[in-house]
């Protein structure tokens, strides 16, 4: 108890700080976002945007994710939240539901806003009862990195774009993964004398309950499952479809018969998954286009993508975009909806672009992107653009934070081998079930 | 009249000195604490104003599995990291009590985990019990032993974490332990030597009912203090693998920031406080009436 109220106390002081320094003249506008890759761009974006409308002046605030949320939830307890911030699905649908954020579609409507620019798909995203509260700022679909070094040193050629996985025998994706799975006698995992207790090299790793967006649910959709939630705000959980149960057991199978992936406590407790890859234990890992900034700082040995393997229902990648949300109790509304009209609009989308960071929510800009990508690691970055054919979005709900806390912490046992899939799934159905009335 | 004014500018004098800490108190602790109790009685998803619901949290938290669950763990956490961490401390305090050389060295030595930040603490010791790529663990393939799942199995991790805390918080208790030894009157125990006592005679017939009071306060102190363990379980395990190590504050912090439940979470807040109160009182009840406070 302490520790909380101090909390919202201190937090509560520092905003009064903020406030009492901002400047009398200029409407100031607090923008706060959490992806330190992408301040430049923004950076750029904004100071165009402060040219063209003197009268405001943009405070940008960096907030790590990890901090992010507690920063948000505790900042609309006091009321003082920065005027306009970075929005994830993830969080989208709890706030939304509770009227943290302000409805866009009367102002889209008065400014002949035209949406048809954006991909229809993430425009979807932040619609709630008929209301627009989000314009699409970029999006993200999931690939697979590897480390080609390690690839050459077990002779193994590199993924090509059509290999295929498989809930029956693993398929192209499981034999890679068990060639370049060694273990300290430098055995892979199809060597009959491989010992899958004493692992030091894995061929595939973050197979965890909570990674649901780069992990499992693009499984469960390839092979043919609907995903965790019938609709967007439905009621039904349908993660215990055949499907899905199957496609879980693969990941479960993944660590446990085939021994290609290590359990999930060793990429969430001490070093994630993407240590691990950048440290060169891993050779694979599923990785988002937001990643491709991260990944162009490895210098210990080269890389590229590769799509994610195909599955039995065909190749279907999570799709998934972040928007600037205004905050529904800001007292400078209009300022907040100019400043939102041009950083999600054409001309600042473009900037932005041109920065090459992540891909933009303007469908017609993609290629602008790409000419600012030429020249830079990895070779394949497109196949992030082919992975937009066929996708799933976020499931979305107004408990949703307490629905994925249940299920990450119920897979995270069936990945680790601890209990099956089915008893997880039913664990999973009979918790969640009253938060999803 | 003169001796009237000294007296009252003295005792305003002592309300000054007093009074930071008691501002401190006032805004920092006693106001938040109203406040929490008053909270508990409310729905309050801190986006909207709250509303009064009456007993409607403390009906919602009896009825949830994980409350019961995570109290259990805490439970768990204080009854075997208590006894543990202070006895550990009282021996490692009474040999840091003996003229041996690196004294100073050594006192430093078990301080310093307590004085590093908890999260980075824990974060470290994640690394190091990696199942797949700890140093603990690679050491004991070298060995040709088995891994041990420190932080993955449901039966390891609370341990793993205990263990983690024993060591990060058993300076604070050493100092403890060597200030009360120091008070510990040099012609007692070098009468008892006269007399022919052993040391392990000593240790149980001077040490442990002299530093009775120390021993006492610590024991308290570790108890409230492990009560509302938080950091380590959040940076090390998030309360996983499943629900291990979910303790009952880490859940308290996800009911109110991460679920929008500030309601509940501050009735949580309220229940463990109750419990920590009736505990200790308890405690003074039990054995603070046997302690010796009388040094001479």
């Amino acid at each position: 108890m302490k520790r909380t109220a101090w909390f919202v106390l201190t937090t509560l002081l520092v905003s009064l700080l903020f406030t009492a320094a901002a400047s009398a003249d200029k409407v100031q506008l607090r923008y706060m976002f959490w992806d330190q890759n992408q301040e430049e761009a923004y950076r750029a974006s904004i100071e165009e945007f402060m040219r063209r409308n003197p009268d405001i002046e943009v405070v940008m605030e960096l907030v790590e994710w990890n901090d992010y949320w507690t920063r948000l939830t505790t900042g609309m307890a006091a009321r003082n939240l920065p005027d306009v911030f970075w929005g994830h699905a993830a969080y989208f649908s709890g706030f939304v539901a509770r009227g943290a954020l302000l409805d866009l579609k009367p102002y889209i409507e008065r400014d002949g806003v035209d949406t048809s620019i954006y991909f229809q798909r993430l425009l979807d995203v932040w619609h709630y009862n008929g209301a627009q509260y989000g314009l699409p700022k970029d999006w993200d679909t999931i690939a697979i990195f590897y480390n080609k070094d390690l690839f050459d040193k077990a002779g193994v050629p590199y993924p090509t774009d059509d290999w295929t996985w498989n809930p029956v025998d693993g398929g192209d994706f499981v034999r890679i993964a068990q060639l370049l799975t060694l273990d300290d006698q430098g055995r892979n995992a199809l060597d009959p004398d491989f010992d899958p207790t004493r692992i030091v090299q894995y061929g595939f790793g973050d197979i965890a309950g909570s990674n649901m967006q780069a992990g499992w649910l693009n499984f469960v959709w390839m092979n043919g499952g609907t995903g965790v939630i019938d609709k967007p705000y439905g009621n039904k959980f349908v993660l215990n479809e055949p499907e899905a149960v199957e496609a879980l057991q693969f990941w479960s199978d993944l660590v446990n018969k085939y021994h290609v992936a290590p359990p999930p406590e060793a990429t969430v407790a001490g070093g994630t998954a993407w240590d691990m890859f950048v440290a060169g234990h891993f050779a694979m890992v599923p990785a988002g286009s937001w990643m491709l900034t991260a990944g162009r700082s490895i210098e210990s040995f080269s890389w590229d993508v590769v799509g994610l393997p195909w599955g039995p229902k065909g190749r279907v990648s999570a799709f998934n975009g972040l928007a600037h949300n205004i905050y529904a109790h800001t007292p400078h509304k209009e300022e907040a909806w100019r400043l939102v009209k041009w950083i999600e609009g054409y001309e600042s989308q473009k900037i932005v672009a041109e920065y090459g960071t992540v891909f933009p929510a303007v469908e017609e800009l993609v290629d602008v992107f790409l000419e600012a990508y030429a020249g830079r690691e990895p070779a394949n970055v497109g196949v992030y653009i082919d992975l937009t054919e066929n996708t799933g979005t976020w499931p979305m709900h107004v408990n949703w934070n307490e629905i994925f806390d249940v299920i990450g912490r119920e897979l995270d046992l069936a990945f680790g081998g601890f209990i099956d899939v089915p008893s997880a799934i039913e664990s999973i159905e009979s918790q969640v079930a009253h938060l999803l009335e | 009249m003169w001796r009237k004014r000294t007296t009252r500018q003295e005792a305003l004098a002592g309300y000054l000195f007093i009074a930071p800490n008691l501002i401190g108190f006032l805004v920092f602790q006693l106001i938040p604490i109203i406040a929490a109790v008053v909270l508990s009685f409310t729905a309050w998803d801190l986006i909207n104003d709250p509303k009064w619901v009456g007993l409607a949290n403390y009906k919602a938290l009896l009825r949830d599995p994980v409350f019961k669950l995570s109290l259990k763990k805490t439970f768990q956490f204080v009854i075997i990291n208590v006894p543990l961490q202070s006895a550990l401390a009282l021996i490692i305090a009474v040999l840091l009590n003996q003229n041996i050389r690196l004294q100073n060295l050594l006192r430093t030595l078990f301080i310093v985990p307590w004085v590093s930040m908890s999260v980075a603490v824990g974060l470290t010791w994640t690394w190091i019990f990696n199942s797949q790529f700890g140093i603990i663990n690679q050491i004991l393939l070298k060995f040709g032993m088995q891994r041990i799942p420190w932080l993955a199995s449901q039966d390891w991790a609370l341990p793993s974490v205990i263990i983690v805390n024993v060591w990060q918080y058993l300076g604070f208790h050493i100092i403890v332990f060597l200030t009360g030894l120091q008070l510990i009157p040099r012609e007692i125990t070098e009468a008892a030597i006269v007399d022919g006592a052993s040391a392990w005679t000593r240790f149980w017939r001077i040490t442990i009912p002299l530093i009775g009071p120390i021993l006492f306060y610590d024991l308290i102190v570790n108890m409230i203090g492990t009560f509302q363990i938080f950091d380590l379980p959040y940076a090390m395990t998030g309360g996983g693998p499943g629900n291990a190590t979910r303790v009952y504050n880490l859940y308290l912090y996800q009911k109110g920031f991460q679920f929008l439940r500030m309601g509940e979470a501050t009735a949580m807040a309220v229940i463990l406080f109750l419990l920590i109160a009736v505990t200790s009182g308890l405690f003074f009840r039990i054995i603070g009436r046997r302690i010796n406070y009388d040094l001479t």
